[in-house]
């Protein structure tokens, strides 16, 4: 665990510099959403949606982001693809449980290094930001976002170990990536999608990393509906897992070990 | 500069062959690399819904402008983005050696060594969007506003091209700077319609770092919307840079100091 703290913290440089350019986005699309709103006039929403709360979606999304980084695949892949998975395997720890740790380790990071320009952005936008208001929406919130992780983490897990079957995977990790960010909801609010759409997306794993947690935070959802939701996190989460377990077994048999 | 286009031609020759031995992966990328556009049709699709403009552009007019920008970065990605990705690998390992003994101009080779075939369904897709868009303005088709359209979008891959380069070159000083983490963050400015930015902003990425210039110009010289000043302006910022790229990239190259291998 402490390995895995130094080598989070290794980064910070570039975690910081990520951090600063990825503001970019951020800014065109709330100037974005600004003018969106400006054009269609006072009071307008969109899917439910008014200015503030837009604005509020991407700004909170926003540092949800930079502190999600439960992305493994990469790593994943490399380790099977150059042989370096066998130092692994070699010790008495199970595989998963070293990535969980490490994913464990670099949240935390993250998240402390977030608390400074979090609340900064915050600040500079306490104007349009709306806050949840109920006190168990902020408990609600940080439940639901530590469940996101871990379907995050178990998905890219399953994702990394396909390169069991298929030593290429780039083309096909590219592939879903656009894929898993809109059904994130990182381009836009998910809700936005034809109804026919957000009715199917709505209920898969994606929608329940950071999506489902910013419904909370923005006070979308009454009890009933935010129960129903850690509801779906919780069956994901198994059915990831479940999933993970099946693909290391059968992999670990197949895994040719190159050049260890 | 023929001997240059026919070096070309045959760099991209040898890469399509390459990419064939990997065939599934290939084509896994041809199915989907374009969902990313579609998502932003829908996006906008959505907002249209609920308003009539967007900062002065109307629906198909924003449109356009999502095609074209798909198209643009279509043409980049094929023809350079690869390499772009490379450059700095290439100074940090050394590699670079192997390209500096060659007897043509070292940043062409670096720039055009590799073409990446996955983003040409994405430039086809945005054109043909785009002419769809351009059926729907109720704009009389003129020989001259597609003419202005084609040189402005030729001018837009070159200018990004050549706002890339120069970012790339700055590995030289700093081995670990990968200038390829902000190529998204830069992209996600470039497609937006440039009146959604406050003047001073808008000013700035028009005039200093061109990047409203890349996808907006070729819509608003098709739109007819396009003030001759500006638009000479656009050219000749482009030329600009691009000889000064070639002289950045000439006096970075006296801090190479290869690998210790």
């Amino acid at each position: 665990m402490a390995i895995a703290l130094s080598d989070a913290l290794a980064y910070r440089g570039t975690f910081l510099l990520g951090a600063v350019f990825s503001l970019l986005p951020l800014a065109t699309s709330l100037l974005l959403w600004i003018a969106i709103y400006r054009s269609g006039g006072q009071g307008l929403t969109i899917a439910g949606f008014d200015l503030n709360a837009m604005l509020s979606y991407y700004l909170v999304q926003y540092i949800l982001g930079i502190v999600n980084t439960a992305e493994v695949e990469w790593d994943v892949t490399q380790q099977i693809r150059n042989g370096t998975l066998n130092t692994y395997l070699m010790r008495p720890l199970s595989y998963a449980m070293v990535r969980w740790d490490m994913m464990v380790a670099g949240i935390a990071v993250a998240a402390v290094l977030a608390v400074a320009p979090a609340a900064l952005l915050f600040f500079a936008a306490r104007p349009v930001l709306i806050l949840p208001a109920a006190g168990w929406q902020w408990g609600a919130f940080l439940l639901a976002v530590v469940l996101g992780v871990h379907i995050s983490f178990l998905m890219s897990l399953c994702l990394g170990w396909s390169a069991f079957w298929f030593l290429e995977t780039s083309g096909f990790m590219q592939a879903t990536f656009p894929f898993q960010m809109v059904l994130s909801g990182w381009l836009f609010p998910l809700e936005l999608l034809p109804r026919a759409v957000w009715a199917v997306a709505g209920n898969l794993p994606w929608t329940y990393m950071t999506y489902f947690p910013l419904q909370i935070w923005l006070g979308r959802l009454d009890p009933a509906a935010v129960l129903r939701g850690f509801a779906f996190q919780a069956f994901w989460i198994a059915a990831l897992f479940a999933l993970a377990a099946f693909l290391w077994r059968r992999g670990i048999r197949r895994y040719e070990a190159v050049g260890g | 500069m023929i001997r240059y286009l026919k070096l070309w031609a045959e760099l991209f020759r040898t890469c399509i062959v390459r990419e064939m031995m990997f065939r599934a992966n290939f084509i896994a990328i041809l199915a989907t690399s374009s969902w990313w556009f579609i998502m932003n049709v829908v996006m906008f699709a959505v907002i249209f819904g609920h308003v009539n403009e967007i900062a002065g552009w109307t629906k198909y007019e924003i449109f356009f402008l999502v095609g074209c920008s798909h198209a643009i970065f279509g043409i980049f990605e094929t023809l350079f983005m690869v390499n772009m990705t490379r450059i700095p690998e290439m100074i940090r390992t050394g590699e670079l050696d192997f390209y500096l003994v060659k007897p043509v101009s070292t940043q062409f080779l670096i720039s055009a060594r590799y073409a990446d075939f996955e983003a040409i369904p994405n430039t086809l897709v945005g054109f043909a969007f785009v002419a769809w868009c351009a059926t729907k303005l109720h704009a009389v088709f003129s020989w001259t506003a597609l003419a202005a359209f084609s040189l402005y979008v030729v001018n837009g891959v070159v200018l990004y091209y050549t706002l890339m380069f120069l970012s790339v070159t700055v590995s030289f000083w700093f081995v670990r700077f990968h200038a390829m983490n902000i190529w998204w963050q830069l992209t996600s400015l470039a497609r937006q319609p440039a009146e959604v930015f406050p003047g001073p902003i808008r000013f700035a990425l028009t005039y200093v770092v061109p990047m409203l210039v890349i996808v907006n110009f070729p819509v608003k010289a098709y739109l007819g919307r396009l003030p001759l000043s500006a638009g000479a302006w656009a050219i000749a910022a482009t030329l600009g840079l691009l000889a000064f790229s070639q002289v950045f990239f000439n006096f970075a190259l006296r801090r190479y100091r290869s690998a210790s291998s």
